[in-house]
């Protein structure tokens, strides 16, 4: 019926189409909000490659830790938040304040809409159709398109991606007034607007007006009928809305912060941190408790991975079902604190190999956020690492690769630097030490790796018996059927560094399918037993 | 809210509301006339779409709007196809903030279309690219005294909506005055 209609209507549309006064079309609603999950961004910084797009250097008290287009876009986000961003909302010499209502100023702080994006860092990917990541893309999106923003299905409401186009513009990150290409606080001003569900709006001078005049500088600011849309897409920002309003305290990952603000809940506040993680996704503590009538929360700020960075800071309320229920974003500079102090590592001599593995554990201060353990050349980092703030524990590497014998520096060092050095002795194995085994094949060259006393006697043993062998006061092994089949390679000498002998041989035709038992037997110079033996491994032979 | 009554005047009238979404180049029709590589008018024969996988921007589909008619300077037939990133392949859509809206892409629609040949669009040999995609395209509808082209707006190419062989004529004048390099 739709189409038999179109007709009678192009007339009557034709006829008064002349007359119609020039109408003043005002903000447009793409259809959608996005959920508290969606707000999030991430800026992929180096793919603006112009020279312009990233030479903004200098340090902004509200948007710390970024620089060129991250920090730009920042700021372009932080222009749609509830409140200023920050104490004073300053950052953009071309308004009076970053954030909340289009008059805001240094002195006046008036309420915006029930909306927030959470900035969390810079990504070395585009993101995908879904991964809220703004970049810039080398190929076009088409003539005279400066940017655009993808709404998956039509919508953002699970996940948007936005992309500026650089073969055909010059981009500049500011921050003043001054560009020499197209600014990217305004167009991304612009272009945030639209993941958030606005569209254009005919409104001279509004952000989300539909052409972008050279340099788009003026799109940074919005304006009354940009604030108007935001407010009819999210709802003005409720009396009851939780609101930041400053930190203090320590800045340190392990430290004691303390927010300041209004409506936080009593219990089961959640506390969101920009995240170093590669989805996107705050760091979050849930689970606290507000004090002195719902205004400071006491939030220990993250030690585990991944680790909270420089960024925003928001507080959500419990249910956490309306978007009322996110505070405003608030910058936080987060300090790394002093370098970590270590006063003891034991056990002190440790093996360099053992058939038990050997767990040690370094004590000292500001060990919280260690992620690496020097010892000699050997290193032991990342989740091998276990944190507090006075101890780092870990399960030596078996063997420890790289060691060598004797006296070693440990050192451990976290993002505020390295520590001082300590001195660990690492002694050979002992009882030796037999490296696991690998599956091999027939005619392949097999080596068998033995730890133990340097210039000590290794024989490899072998059986297909893994049944005990035992001479009294002689050897004790757990495999050859009481020596009725054992194969013993000939003898190699453990080196001097680490104590490793190694024993070669290629594997014989025969053995396909078949699991073979190695231990290997140390004998000391001295040539007087009993000779200890290594623990035991198995092979499997595949073909 | 007085606003936004006055954007759905057009879908009361029938004729498809204009898209009102673009983060693009703002234009008049000097400038358009200066960058575009040429126009066509006359009506939508087909619109297609294609799936591309940009080296370093993801998925993306991009829209081909087949236009048959006059070239809009010259009256010389024209058959020209114009794309713009934006729209549905199969079951996949990623929706475009810049595109043009569905209504005034409608099969049997009159349109003058702006275009110029963008090398590497859609990570190929390039496409004859929608100038400022839903910013590039204009409704025409016939009315007693000859076709329309119904304005966008403040910022757009055709921002009032204007008698077409006024528009023309207005276009022709601009072209001749510009340096013959820059006709293509």
């Amino acid at each position: 019926m739709k189409s038999s209609r179109f007709p009678l209507a192009i007339p009557l549309a034709a006829a008064a189409l002349l007359a119609i006064p020039a109408s003043v079309p005002a903000f447009a609603l793409l259809g959608f909000t996005l959920p508290l999950t969606q707000r999030d961004f991430r800026v992929y910084q180096t793919s603006f490659v112009d020279a312009t797009a990233n030479n903004n250097v200098t340090p902004s008290a509200n948007y710390p830790g970024a620089t060129g287009a991250a920090m730009a876009l920042w700021k372009a986000a932080s222009e749609w938040g509830s409140y200023r961003h920050g104490t004073n909302g300053s950052g953009d010499v071309t308004q009076g304040a970053i954030g909340g209502a289009p008059a805001n100023t240094a002195f006046a702080d008036n309420p915006l809409a029930n909306f927030d994006f959470t900035y969390q860092g810079v990504t070395t990917t585009n993101g995908g159709s879904f991964g809220n990541v703004i970049s810039a893309t080398q190929t076009s999106l088409g003539p005279g398109v400066l940017a655009a923003t993808f709404l998956p299905g039509g919508s953002g409401s699970s996940g948007w991606q936005m992309l500026f186009d650089d073969p055909q513009w010059t981009w500049d990150d500011g921050p003043t007034g001054g560009v020499s290409g197209w600014c990217i606080q305004g167009i991304g001003t612009h272009e945030l607007g639209h993941a958030l569900g606005l569209g254009h709006t005919g409104v001279a001078g509004a952000t989300m007006v539909a052409g972008a005049a050279p340099f788009a500088v003026s799109l940074r600011s919005i304006e009354t009928d940009d604030g108007a849309g935001i407010v009819a897409n999210y709802v003005a920002a409720s009396a009851t809305k939780p609101r930041i309003t400053g930190l203090s305290g320590s800045f340190s990952l392990g430290g004691l912060l303390t927010i300041t603000g209004t409506n936080f809940a009593a219990t089961g506040n959640e506390v969101w941190f920009t995240s170093a993680a590669a989805n996107g996704n705050p760091k979050t503590v849930t689970g606290l408790a507000s004090a002195n009538a719902g205004t400071t929360i006491d939030v220990t700020i993250p030690t585990s991975a991944p680790l909270p960075i420089d960024g925003d800071l928001l507080v959500k309320v419990p249910p956490g079902t309306l978007a009322a229920n996110l505070s405003n974003a608030w910058p936080i500079d987060l300090t790394s604190g002093p370098p970590p102090t270590l006063t003891s590592i034991s056990p002190d001599p440790a093996p360099l190999a053992s058939q038990t593995g050997t767990p040690m554990t370094i004590t000292g201060t500001d060990l919280a956020t260690v992620n690496s353990v020097a010892i000699g050349a050997a290193t032991v980092s990342g989740a091998a690492l276990t944190t507090s703030a006075t101890q780092v524990t870990f399960n030596l590497p078996n063997p420890l690769a790289n060691a060598t014998l004797g006296p070693q520096s440990v050192t451990a060092t976290s993002p505020a630097g390295t520590s001082n050095a300590l001195t660990l002795t690492v002694d050979p194995a002992n009882p030796p030490f037999l490296l696991t085994l690998t599956p091999t094949f027939t005619g392949a060259m097999f080596n068998a790796d033995t730890y133990t006393a340097p210039g000590n006697f290794v024989i490899l043993c072998m059986s297909t018996l893994n049944t005990p062998s035992i001479a009294p006061g002689i050897v004790s092994l757990s495999i050859g059927g009481n020596f009725s089949f054992l194969l013993l390679f000939p003898t190699t000498v453990a080196n001097a560094t680490q104590g490793k002998a190694t024993t070669s041989f290629v594997v014989p035709a025969g053995g396909g399918g078949l699991d073979f038992y190695f231990q290997a037997v140390s004998l000391p110079p001295s040539v007087i037993p009993p000779f200890l033996a290594s623990n035991a491994n198995t092979v499997h032979v595949l073909f | 809210m007085r606003g936004r009554t006055l954007v759905l005047a057009p879908i009361a009238l029938g004729i498809g509301a204009p898209a009102l979404l673009a983060a693009i180049e703002r234009l008049d029709l000097r400038l358009m006339v200066e960058k575009a590589d040429g126009a066509v008018v006359g009506r939508i024969e087909s619109v297609t779409s294609t799936f591309h996988e940009l080296p370093d921007a993801g998925e993306h589909v991009f829209t081909h709007v087949r236009v048959v008619g006059n070239d809009f300077f010259t009256g010389a037939p024209a058959d020209v196809t114009v794309s713009f990133i934006g729209g549905r392949h199969g079951d996949f859509e990623k929706y475009c903030a810049e595109q043009p809206s569905s209504a005034e892409l409608r099969l049997g629609n009159r349109v003058l279309a702006f275009y110029k040949w963008t090398p590497g669009m859609g990570g190929g040999e390039g496409m004859n690219g929608l100038y400022a995609s839903h910013g590039g395209i204009f409704t025409v509808l016939p009315g007693p005294k000859g076709d329309v082209v119904l304005g966008k707006g403040d910022g757009y190419a055709v921002a009032a909506n204007t008698a077409f062989l006024t528009l023309q004529a207005q276009a022709n004048a601009i072209r001749a005055s510009l340096p013959a390099k820059q006709h293509k």
